[in-house]
């Protein structure tokens, strides 16, 4: 049984603060926030958000189960998750040396990895706010767009995005590197016809330096 | 029960018509019992290619809308006494028709025939949708042109989200010489792509466009190329391991002659 209060949301200026009840039991907790959740669906639709709990204490393992309730139900893509107590220490922290309060919306791209598994075809499209691997083809028409790095288990023949949100850090990886073209950041390449044929049974990465897209086999590390 | 198979392609003419009326018809002459379906309201064309254009009364919009029974609306073939089809109308749009009234017909269907081969319209808006949603297995019909492998490489994807599993692939008016001199893309380089069963390869033949505009399929025709190679999907679809058919046409005595001195130099 639970309480219909033991959840409650709460809007920030820095996203969603989900207050649980110190003194309900976990799994109720969980039923209470899963229709919390799906009560509040239209309302979320497929923003981009950070989450925080706060209220009763979570381990790790008890978050991440929570998170996933939150997933499951939402289109919602959540950036970050930090304890509220710890934010605030920082934040006190921060005050007390005079520094702006850190932004909530740090980005999870080491964290966060969608994995597909098949072939992406024409007209199918990903996008993460995270990293992405594709384990099979992507195809002409495709489109891949993360907020991290894009790694291709197999022939990567549509379009793809890494760091999509201005990482320059990021890269794009696949057996066969062969997009129709290939963004990192805010630049926009292509590979000539002629090349992509060099490219063909060479598994190969794009990076950027110097604000120049590179291309280099995967054994040159 | 039978079976409900869409033939669907995305791009237009690639073949969908043809083929349907090439399969129904060869799976009809080894005796099923077969009802192709015209899902393609406004521009039906399978009438046409089987010779029935002047025998319908009701479509299948009078069926979905109670106009008729469905045995009113069913014309029997010319040639096959169990070989059936199912008229589109030709005065309305795809907007005649749901997913769901589509499903309900196939159900009805299948319950009589055998196999129920639906033509699909081109495209993937409605008419597509409606084609599709009755049907349990389908077969993606292109030709070795990249708009039209692109084309069913998207409508591949839109099968299986719509849980329409392993399609079968049938690669249409394939030219073995330019395939030869490296101009068309060859089987290889579509399945590459594509990755899919394939069903059956028809070579670009002229008996093709004479028996389409007879009204009359090649399936039946022993001496069309096409013909057989219809003929050995039909027998593809009925379980049956047939090697995919050579496409180098034999260069008759003399050339075998040569090719035999050749080889034995």
């Amino acid at each position: 049984m639970h309480d219909e209060n033991s959840v409650i949301f709460k809007g920030t200026t820095n996203g969603i603060n989900v207050w649980l009840d110190e003194h309900a039991d976990l799994d109720a907790l969980k039923d209470a926030l899963r229709l919390k959740t799906l009560e509040a669906k239209t309302f979320f639709e497929d923003a981009e958000t950070a989450i925080t709990f706060s209220g009763r204490p979570l381990n790790k393992n008890e978050e991440a189960e929570m998170l996933d309730i939150i997933y499951k139900e939402t289109n919602l893509s959540i950036s970050v998750t930090e304890p509220i107590a710890a934010r605030e220490g920082y934040d006190s922290l921060a005050a007390r040396l005079g520094l702006a309060p850190p932004s909530i919306l740090r980005s999870r791209n080491e964290q966060l990895t969608y994995y597909y598994e098949g072939a992406l075809r024409n007209g199918q499209s990903i996008r993460y706010n995270g990293s992405v691997v594709v384990l099979g083809d992507a195809n002409p028409g495709s489109e891949i767009v993360a907020r991290g790095n894009i790694i291709v288990m197999g022939a990567l023949k549509g379009l793809v995005h890494a760091g999509c949100t201005g990482d320059a850090y990021s890269y794009v990886c696949a057996l066969r590197l062969t997009p129709t073209q290939l963004r990192i950041c805010d630049i926009i390449t292509y590979i000539p016809e002629e090349k992509k044929n060099r490219n063909k049974n060479t598994p190969s990465y794009a990076y950027i330096q110097e604000g120049v897209i590179y291309i280099a086999p995967l054994n040159h590390g | 029960m039978g079976e409900v198979y869409v033939v669907t392609s995305g791009k237009g003419g690639v073949g969908k018509t043809t083929s349907t009326a090439n399969i129904g018809t060869g799976l009809a002459i080894v005796g099923k019992k077969v009802v192709m379906v015209d899902a393609d309201i406004g521009l039906r064309n399978l009438d046409v290619v089987m010779g029935l254009e002047n025998r319908i009364v009701y479509d299948i919009v009078d069926v979905i809308e109670g106009t008729c029974r469905l045995k009113q609306a069913l014309i029997r073939d010319k040639r096959y006494s169990n070989l059936y089809l199912l008229p589109a109308a030709q005065t309305k749009d795809k907007s005649a028709l749901s997913p769901e009234q589509m499903q309900k017909l196939c159900k009805q269907l299948r319950e009589e025939f055998e196999y129920v081969i639906i033509d699909c319209p081109a495209g993937i808006e409605q008419g597509f949708k409606n084609a599709i949603a009755g049907a349990d297995k389908a077969i993606v019909v292109t030709t070795p042109e990249v708009s039209a492998v692109r084309d069913a490489d998207r409508v591949i994807g839109l099968l299986e989200a719509n849980d329409l599993r392993n399609p079968l692939l049938v690669l249409n008016r394939i030219r073995p010489e330019m395939v030869k001199r490296g101009d068309m893309m060859t089987i290889e380089d579509v399945m590459e792509i594509l990755a899919i069963e394939i069903l059956g390869v028809i070579p670009d033949d002229e008996s093709i466009v004479i028996s389409t505009n007879r009204g009359d399929p090649c399936v039946a025709d022993d001496s069309s190329w096409a013909g057989r190679a219809y003929r050995n999907i039909t027998r593809r679809l009925l379980g049956e391991i047939v090697p995919l058919m050579k496409l180098q046409q034999e260069k008759g005595f003399f050339g075998r002659i040569l090719k035999f001195f050749r080889f034995g130099s």
